[in-house]
């Protein structure tokens, strides 16, 4: 899942500033409070700030809006209307918050006409829940090693994205750049023992081709 | 073909010693001149390290140079990947051969997050054995790493690093294995105190085909030893050798007196050289050299 947190209430009031009239559209996908109760939140500390909340609404998936929306051949208020299943009333608004990742975000820049449109989450990774932290596990390289490493990403896990074993920096099994951390090496390591595949790790990772991984990439 | 003083000296099955120095934190030549003078009579070449922990330092380059054509100690040239890509790298190395350095020790070096510029963008384009592949592809074929042709290939001896204290030791070896796999000629390791590493070391190693120089550096202090055996990965220092610190009325004679078992004690149990660190110690180096029986 895709990884966000709320901005800093301060930066949301100084965001929204400008606007006379706010829309909130929450994302409930993924991590993060992006659905009803993230949507109250940011509802009160817009209000807090003098300017009118005059529709809200949350939707499923933001990121999906285009494909969905094309179906049903709508555009606009009308699309964000019925996906986002808001009041009419956000014809009347100058500026969409939205709640969702920053795919989520660009996805309602589409719909969002001459209304302005603002992110109430940053957006941090692809991860998963480890206790109560949420730790980064695919970097979308573009070129899949999972295999070679027992199910584990040493270009995700390692902070040097080394593909070929520990640095020398493991101290008491952690990484010494998060010492919380274990040395993904380490687990690689384990892992690979533990289902008979440590040869895997004898095989020489060549260098990765970063020319796949050119801001913006398109995919067919 | 052997190119370098080292790599000779190394074939020759003579017990060989390198040292270390560490370039300046702002633009003064003396402190190279100075640490290498120390250093002079007693090794074979020495490293320059490549801004390590990530602490901005002089190019490892400049003090390599002045120290090989001034003062005469042939230079390793100590490679990072942490803040230059596959282009940066090849193109210093270029310039590097055309120095007359002869002897690189390609590293992956630390996280920019260890040292003074932790906000700093960390390169890792390529890691240790895709850098010692490189190394081979240069000096070998002639080539660079995208197949064209250098007019003049790089002339160089690769060496790799080695952490034999790390626990569990084994994925520490298979990437020891790949870095030979992918062309190392010769490794220098991380301090070792513990005589049990050592000799673990030794009988893990004893085939792998490349001359192991086992690291050591002179605990100046208690307070050193105690920081390094709790902050430094993979080093193990020995009840024995905290006690004597601890007991010590002559720091500077009891620390030049254990560095130099330690060295003895590498030749003793059948490595082919080491890798002196001097940490600050250079005027002792050759003491220690001396007092192993060494010279």
């Amino acid at each position: 899942m895709i990884v966000r947190k709320f901005k800093d209430s301060t930066d949301i009031c100084k965001m929204v500033k400008p606007y006379k009239k706010a829309a909130i559209i929450g994302c409930g996908g993924c991590y993060g409070e992006g659905g009803k109760p993230g949507v109250l939140k940011i509802e009160k500390l817009i209000k807090e700030t003098g300017i009118e909340v005059v529709a809200s609404g949350v939707t499923a998936r933001q990121c999906t809006w285009i494909e969905r929306a094309s179906k049903k051949q709508l555009n606009g208020d009308d699309a964000i209307i019925t996906l986002a299943r808001t009041s009419e009333r956000i014809k009347e608004a100058d500026v969409l918050v939205s709640l969702a990742c920053g795919v989520g975000v660009q996805s309602l820049t589409h719909f969002a006409g001459k209304k302005a449109v603002l992110p109430g989450f940053d957006t941090f990774f692809m991860g998963l829940p480890e206790g109560e932290v949420f730790k980064e596990q695919c970097i979308g390289c573009g070129n899949c090693i999972l295999h070679l490493t027992g199910g584990i990403c040493p270009i995700a896990k390692c902070p040097k994205s080394i593909m070929n074993g520990p640095c020398g920096g493991v101290l008491d099994n952690s990484c010494e750049v998060y010492p919380e951390n274990n040395c993904v090496w380490i687990d690689i390591y384990n892992r690979l023992k533990d289902i008979g595949e440590l040869e895997n790790m004898k095989i020489i990772n060549n260098p990765k081709d970063f020319s796949i991984r050119i801001h913006p990439r398109s995919i067919k | 073909m052997i190119y370098s003083k080292l790599m000779r000296s190394l074939k020759e099955n003579k017990f060989t010693i390198s040292g270390e120095i560490d370039p300046p934190k702002g633009a003064d030549r003396t402190t190279i001149i100075e640490q290498a003078e120390y250093l002079k009579d007693h090794v074979i070449a020495s490293n320059v390290t490549d801004n390590p922990l990530g602490i901005v330092i002089m190019n490892t380059l400049v003090p390599c140079f002045i120290m090989q054509n001034e003062v005469g100690i042939e230079a390793v040239y100590q490679v990072t990947c942490r803040d230059r890509n596959r282009i940066a790298i090849q193109s210093d190395i270029l310039g590097a051969a055309a120095l007359g350095l002869k002897n690189v020790l390609a590293l992956t070096g630390d996280h920019p997050r260890m040292g003074d510029h932790p906000e700093s963008k960390a390169v890792f384009d390529l890691d240790s054995v895709q850098l010692t592949g490189l190394l081979r592809i240069m000096i070998d074929e002639g080539k660079d790493m995208a197949g064209n042709e250098l007019k003049v290939a790089p002339k160089m001896h690769v060496g790799v690093g080695l952490s034999p204290g790390m626990r569990p030791l084994e994925p520490e070896l298979i990437k020891f294995e790949k870095k030979i796999r992918a062309g190392a000629e010769f490794s220098q390791t991380q301090v070792i105190y513990d005589s049990n590493i050592l000799g673990e070391l030794r009988d893990e190693t004893k085939d792998c085909g490349i001359p192991i120089l086992v690291g050591i550096a002179p605990l100046k202090s208690l307070g050193m030893a105690k920081f390094m055996a709790k902050h430094v990965p993979g080093v193990v220092i020995p009840t024995d050798i905290m006690q004597r610190l601890e007991k010590s009325t002559n720091l500077k004679e009891t620390t030049i007196n254990i560095t130099s078992e330690l060295l003895r004690n590498i030749k003793e149990v059948g490595f082919p050289g080491a890798h002196i660190m001097p940490v600050g110690m250079d005027y002792a180096v050759g003491e220690i050299i001396n007092r192993a029986g060494l010279k």
